[in-house]
């Protein structure tokens, strides 16, 4: 028996799902995370799952361990060495505010205190000349300076080495020789990008994690041997591609954000053009997928003035989840989250001490959950504590019934959840209504069917295993090497055969290192190039031409610069000069273990799922209607329902709404089409 | 969507309309800082965005720029008035800058578009704010420290449609393109900020869509009810009274006299008049705001010491009375020169806000702030890249005041903008520049139980043949004022003036920095314009921290230990002002003598470090 795992772990839950190559069925379990030693989660569910390591042929592993290291400030002691001059850089910041009016908010402190900054005399100007040479005596000071004090890691990140990393490479191997052992972090390695302070960073960051991840992946992959699992163990990465451990030391901000980017990477398989919906415990996350490929940013900000820039999967993440709290403002308003009452103590209808009402008490109000059937019935719930939260901390101040207060949390958190999704889609030239919705995560499929009718969306898929779907994604990554080269220049003055000689380069690059770790097949090259009108200070990621580029190629990548920047921003600038700022390659190794499901039985009579039938909210005006209630387990291959339903299954529960249809693929995927004309117009 | 009826507001509708509107906002300045050509405006941030309704009354804005936002309310209200509603229509779009009818400083450019239902009722006004390079005037870049008149600060351009019906009006564009030096540029930011009003336009029509009309027009009223009611519930929380402080601008640039900021806030039930009867007469040179600027810097220090969850709209205004004598530096009368007070005056208003209410809400307040934007623009020539003209605008941030339980925030930038600094990679790309230092300044934060923020020193060659520098600062020769026994900033006393902030010249490589009085004889140390600088000169700008607040003999010793060690705080000072001794090499406390020296201290008075 052949098996291959995904392995999710996320703040509140630890997410395994198992695919039996041979008969593609599948399973999962969900156990709590154990932070901050997450190891003991990991190993738990392996446990749960009575996982035999021997059997397993592939292993991918999303872990949150970085994020918390970040989130948490329980990371390395790192030391920096910039440019002389400048190394408050990263304390100053951008100067602005994350509130306009609030004189009581707090600056976020830096990563790395300012006792462990150095600077060090050298300099280059914009075009990456040595203006000033490294001063090789004051680097020597300053390592052995951080050698006393017990510096774990050395950050390294001067001015526009970007444009050239002689001094960045001289400083790390200075360090080396001087300091061996410690770990190092090379701007022009992880971001050869502008803007200094982001950069620092990043490279901050990526420094401040990487004992904590190297620590952890060593250990879980002595303990995955110990237990007999043959082939090392892969990382997702948070572009949604996956690596090597190997490289995910060298390099552990990527595991950032890795979790949520399985979600995305699973949807790939439902569909060419998707929308992502997760709803968790503390958020309600979106984000797009186009001609498969899940949209990427380098613009995401761990927290506020925390950003990093690396490629990431462009998950947009709004404090609208299942824990999230509402609450009545100074001016009697209703509002939703952005507390959430999490895992601990939970919703009130958990009966773990929570006393605040949250969307999950809401829902449960309304109908929509099921009291003696949530997580299977694995854990009780109670009605009456979400009724009493709601009376209690709403219903009097508001002086309106329980029910009509639940409804207008349920109206509230839809609205912020279809803000969310016109952010990823209109406001980026996309239009939702050409997408299919992929709902997911425990709350997802609750709200899919409304945000779909909401958006005039004809179309939505609620897979098979919606609650663990993110550690399935995992196992559907490319091993991907990411490439970025400063080439700042006008599209009249880029010199062709230096175009081609850096694409070349990093395309060599980009081969030579999948071959290092043996990933030799089918093997994809993406080349791009970040553009923008000149003196735009920010850039479109376009696509180059396949091949070798000619002064005809170089045509068509204006063209398509301009289309993304209608696409993105409403208009074009034909007579603007256009100009390259970063060139990008990617080198990808498709993974040959796709999964395969396994076909659900098509024999069976749809009243054999029907468990009973309750009155539920539906989202309209109307008030409570009786839906049947079927259970997910007993739906047959064919079987059709049309709306209103419930679908309950351990991990979730699928609200059908009024006017829509669902009907279960092959596999067991609940596929919901909606009647045109309904809902309004974006 | 049910057609709401009066007085039948479904809250849940409210807060949905609400929140997207102010997203809405937010999505307009992103748009605009993206497509924007100038470093200002694209990593600056220097520009607001909000939203009006049909009576050209703002109800959601987005966290931008404080000093745009609440003038900009005046702006939207006066284009309306003068180009009258009757004559406005779908795809007109308006523009305007003059200080005098809400505007801040002449580049500032307020543009809108009005919405209008389909059958021709005006519903919504996107409208934004922002800050142009360059205007004309005398000095590229603007803010001539020695302007007497606003003619010479640029052009003015009245309430105008530079879009008629979705055509461009190209008379108006030719006239404001052949008055500014960098034509190409400043064309590109107007794309920028008429493609984020398009956006707006678009949501807005959704929006007329979804909910109709009537409600929607129903719920921006309430919207704007609900700001009020939560206003006025936070004004009574304070006790009935008047309330006074005042404070002082170091010079108008042509005069030395000290110019003062004075305020009388009168807490009446649900109601804040805040009154500067007493302020200076208006002044000689660019340091006058107008009534727009001392009205959004009025609301501007209301916001920050009631509730920052609070919308920020038309609705707040209401509950808060501005009172500024005409003809004062408060409320200047034109045809005076108004550059320095939307970015210096203003900063003073807050100031002097903050020190009223410390008398009724210590714990809400903050000790003074480093008190300037530190303006500093300039242009030339750039032969390297053809003989391109160039023109900049940059200004530093600073330390704040401290709080009553926190430390005030290092390096921020003043109450009056929420821009961001330029990247040096940025400007360098941009400008003949080598940034030659950008640190943390030790010692500059005052003295407290919550210390002041601490400033910076940024440090610019310039590499051009020619360059022509101005400057607008303030704080100079003045401390910002600590709070309940915190001390304002130690001055560094070994200059002969620039205390506090500060800004030096060093005409080349082997001289030394020196104050612009000493180099031109001029009588201001903190406002010039038109200085030539020849390659290789060297400008310093510091800006120096904030006022501290609480008894620095109260600070807990490891806080001055731990500031010690990062160097925010000299070893020196530890021992006079915060009475910590603290070994210079191991960088421990030395407790039996700190507890000695501390006793020794308090018996002495508080007054330490006054002199």
């Amino acid at each position: 028996m052949a098996q291959v795992i995904g392995i999710d772990i996320g703040g509140t839950f630890t997410d395994l799902v198992v695919i039996n190559t041979e008969t593609g069925e599948i399973t999962s379990v969900k156990v709590d995370s154990t932070p901050p030693r997450f190891a003991a989660g990991f190993f738990h569910a392996l446990e749960k799952a009575d996982i035999d390591l021997k059997n397993v042929s592939y292993l991918v592993h999303g872990t949150t361990v970085a994020t918390n290291a970040v989130v948490e400030r329980k990371g390395a002691k790192v030391g920096l060495i910039t440019t002389k001059g400048f190394k408050d850089v990263i304390e100053i910041m951008r100067g602005n505010r994350e509130f306009h009016y609030d004189l009581q908010w707090e600056k976020p402190k830096p990563l790395i205190p300012r006792f462990l900054r150095l600077g060090v005399s050298e300099r280059l100007n914009s075009k990456g000349e040595v203006v000033i040479p490294l001063n090789k005596d004051e680097v020597k000071e300053a390592v052995s300076y951080f050698k006393k004090r017990g510096v774990e890691v050395i950050a390294i990140c001067t001015l526009h080495s970007f444009m050239n990393p002689v001094h960045e490479l001289k400083i790390e191997e200075i360090i080396k020789e001087e300091f061996p052992g410690v770990f190092t972090s090379v701007s022009a390695k992880i971001l050869p990008e502008i803007r200094e302070f982001e950069r620092s960073c990043t490279v901050a960051m990526n420094a401040y994690v990487k004992p904590v991840v190297i620590k952890y992946i060593d250990s879980l992959r002595r303990r995955l041997k110990e237990k007999g699992l043959q082939r090392d163990l892969m990382i997702m990465k948070s572009n949604g591609s996956v690596m090597t451990p190997k490289m995910a030391c060298e390099i552990p901000i990527a595991t950032i954000g890795s979790g949520p980017a399985g979600g995305v990477v699973g949807g790939t398989l439902l569909g060419e053009e998707v929308i992502t919906c997760d709803l968790g415990g503390t958020s309600f996350d979106v984000s797009l997928i186009t001609k498969r490929k899940p949209k990427l940013t380098t613009e995401k900000d761990i927290t506020w003035g925390m950003p990093l820039r690396i490629p990431q999967v462009d998950v947009l993440s709004v404090g609208k989840g299942g824990g999230s709290i509402a609450w009545i403002d100074a001016g009697g308003l209703l509002r939703i989250g952005p507390k959430s009452a999490g895992a601990y103590p939970g919703p009130a209808c958990y009966g773990r001490g929570g006393k605040e009402p949250t969307l999950t008490d809401a829902c449960l109000v309304l109908g929509i959950l099921n009291e003696k059937y949530f997580l299977g019935g694995e854990m009780p719930i109670s009605k009456d504590l979400a009724i009493k939260a709601i009376e209690k901390k709403l219903s009097k101040k508001l002086n309106m019934s329980v029910k009509d207060i639940a409804v207008g949390i349920y109206k509230i958190a839809v609205a912020g959840m279809v803000e969310a999704i016109k952010l990823v889609s209109v406001k980026r030239g996309f239009d939702p209504r050409e997408f299919t919705m992929v709902a997911y995560g425990g709350g997802g499929p609750i709200f899919a069917g409304i945000l779909a009718k909401e958006l005039s969306i004809s179309n939505i898929i609620f897979p098979r295993n919606p609650g663990v779907f993110s550690a399935l994604g995992l196992l559907l990554g490319d091993v991907q090497f990411d490439y970025t080269r400063s080439y700042p220049t006008t599209i009249e003055n880029v010199d062709l055969d230096k175009l081609n000689s850096i694409l070349n380069e990093l395309e060599d690059k980009g081969r030579e290192n999948l071959k290092e770790e043996s990933f030799e097949k089918h093997i994809e090259i993406l080349r791009s190039a970040d553009m923008r009108y000149m003196g735009q200070n920010f850039e479109v990621n376009t696509l180059i031409p396949e091949g070798k580029i000619t002064q005809e190629k170089l045509v068509t990548l204006v063209e398509r610069f301009h289309q993304e920047h209608e696409k993105w921003y409403g208009y074009r600038m034909k007579d603007e000069r256009v100009e390259i700022v970063i060139l990008r390659v990617s080198a990808n190794s498709k993974q040959v273990i796709k999964p395969t499901f396994r076909k659900v039985s098509s024999t069976g009579n749809l009243r054999e799922a029907l468990k009973g039938k309750r009155l539920a909210y539906f989202g309209g005006i109307k008030d409570f209607v009786e839906s049947p209630v079927y259970q997910r387990d007993m739906l047959k291959a064919g079987h059709i329902i049309e709306g209103q339903a419930i679908i309950e299954q351990t991990d979730t529960t699928i609200i059908i709404y009024p006017e829509q249809v669902a009907k279960i693929d092959e596999v067991g995927n609940i596929v919901v089409t909606i009647n045109k004309k309904i809902g309004s117009k974006i | 969507m049910r057609v709401q009826k009066q007085g039948d507001v479904d809250i849940f509708t409210l807060e949905v309309i609400r929140s997207g509107l102010i997203q809405l906002s937010r999505e307009m300045g992103i748009a605009m800082s993206r497509t924007a050509y100038s470093v200002i405006f694209s990593e600056g941030y220097d520009f607001s965005c909000a939203i009006f309704d049909g009576k050209a009354e703002m109800v959601a804005q987005a966290e931008f720029n404080p000093v745009h936002l609440g003038a900009m309310a005046f702006a939207v209200e006066w284009c309306l008035k003068e180009i009258g509603i009757r004559n406005l229509e779908p795809g007109d779009v308006l523009l305007h800058n003059d200080p005098f009818r809400g505007g801040t400083h002449i580049t500032d450019f307020t543009i809108m578009m009005p919405v209008f239902s389909d059958k021709g009722e005006l519903i919504a006004i996107p409208a934004n704010r922002g800050h142009l390079l360059d205007v004309g005037g005398k000095t590229p870049g603007g803010f001539a420290g020695d302007a007497t008149e606003v003619y010479q600060e640029g052009i003015t351009i009245p309430p105008v449609k530079v879009q008629s019906r979705g055509k461009k009006v190209t008379d108006i564009w030719k006239i404001i393109l052949s008055n500014v030096r960098i034509p190409g540029p400043i064309y590109a930011d107007f794309q920028a900020m008429l493609g984020s009003l398009e956006i707006g336009k678009r949501r807005i029509k959704e929006y007329i869509e979804k909910y109709g009309t009537d409600t929607l027009k129903f719920y921006m009223e309430e919207i704007k009810n609900y700001s009020e009611k939560r206003m006025r519930q936070e004004i009574s929380k304070l006790p009935n009274g008047t309330y006074e402080a005042e404070d002082f601008l170091d010079d108008d640039g042509i005069t030395p006299d000290p110019i003062k900021i004075k305020v009388a806030i009168t807490i009446k039930d649900n109601m804040l008049i805040a009154d500067y009867t007493g302020s200076s007469k208006q002044v000689e040179g660019p340091l006058n705001a107008t009534y727009g600027v001392t009205a959004s810097q009025t609301y501007n220090g209301v916001f920050n010491i009631t509730d920052p969850l609070l919308p920020s709209n038309h609705g707040c205004f209401r509950a808060i009375k501005v009172i500024a004598p005409a003809g004062s530096v408060v409320n200047a009368d034109h045809p005076a020169a108004t550059f320095g007070g939307n970015v210096e005056t203003s900063s003073r208003i807050v100031d002097v806000m903050m020190a009223a209410m410390s008398k009724i809400i210590p714990e809400k307040v903050a000790a003074g702030c480093y008190g300037t934007c530190h303006n500093f623009t300039g242009g030339g020539v750039d032969p390297e890249k053809g003989g391109e003209p160039f023109c900049w605008y940059i200004f530093r941030e600073g330390g704040w005041g401290g709080r009553a339980t926190k430390d005030g925030n290092d390096a921020l930038m003043d109450y009056v903008g929420n821009d961001k600094n330029q990247p040096v990679e940025i400007l360098e790309n941009r400008y003949p520049w080598l940034v030659e230092k950008y640190e943390l300044v030790e010692d500059s934060g005052g003295p407290g139980k919550y210390r002041g923020g601490i400033g910076t020193n940024y440090v610019i060659k310039f590499l051009n043949p020619k360059t022509l520098i101005n400057i607008i600062t303030d704080k100079c020769n003045q401390s910002p004022f600590g709070l309940l026994g915190g001390l304002p900033p130690i001055p560094r006393k070994e200059k002969k003036c620039g205390h506090w902030n500060d800004i030096r010249i060093k005409m080349n490589e082997t001289s030394e920095f020196k104050h612009i009085t000493e180099l031109f004889g001029t009588i201001s140390a903190s406002k010039a314009a038109s200085i030539p600088l020849p390659k290789g000169a060297s400008v310093e700008l510091v800006t120096y921290g904030g006022g501290g607040y609480g008894d620095p003999l109260e600070r807990n010793p490891k806080r001055v230990q731990s500031d010690v060690k990062n160097g925010f705080v000299s070893l020196e000072n530890a021992r006079i002002y915060y009475g910590v001794v603290i070994d210079s090499k191991t960088l421990e406390i030395n407790i039996p003598a700190t507890e000695e020296l501390r006793s020794q201290l308090f018996k002495g008075g508080k007054s330490i470090g006054k002199e």
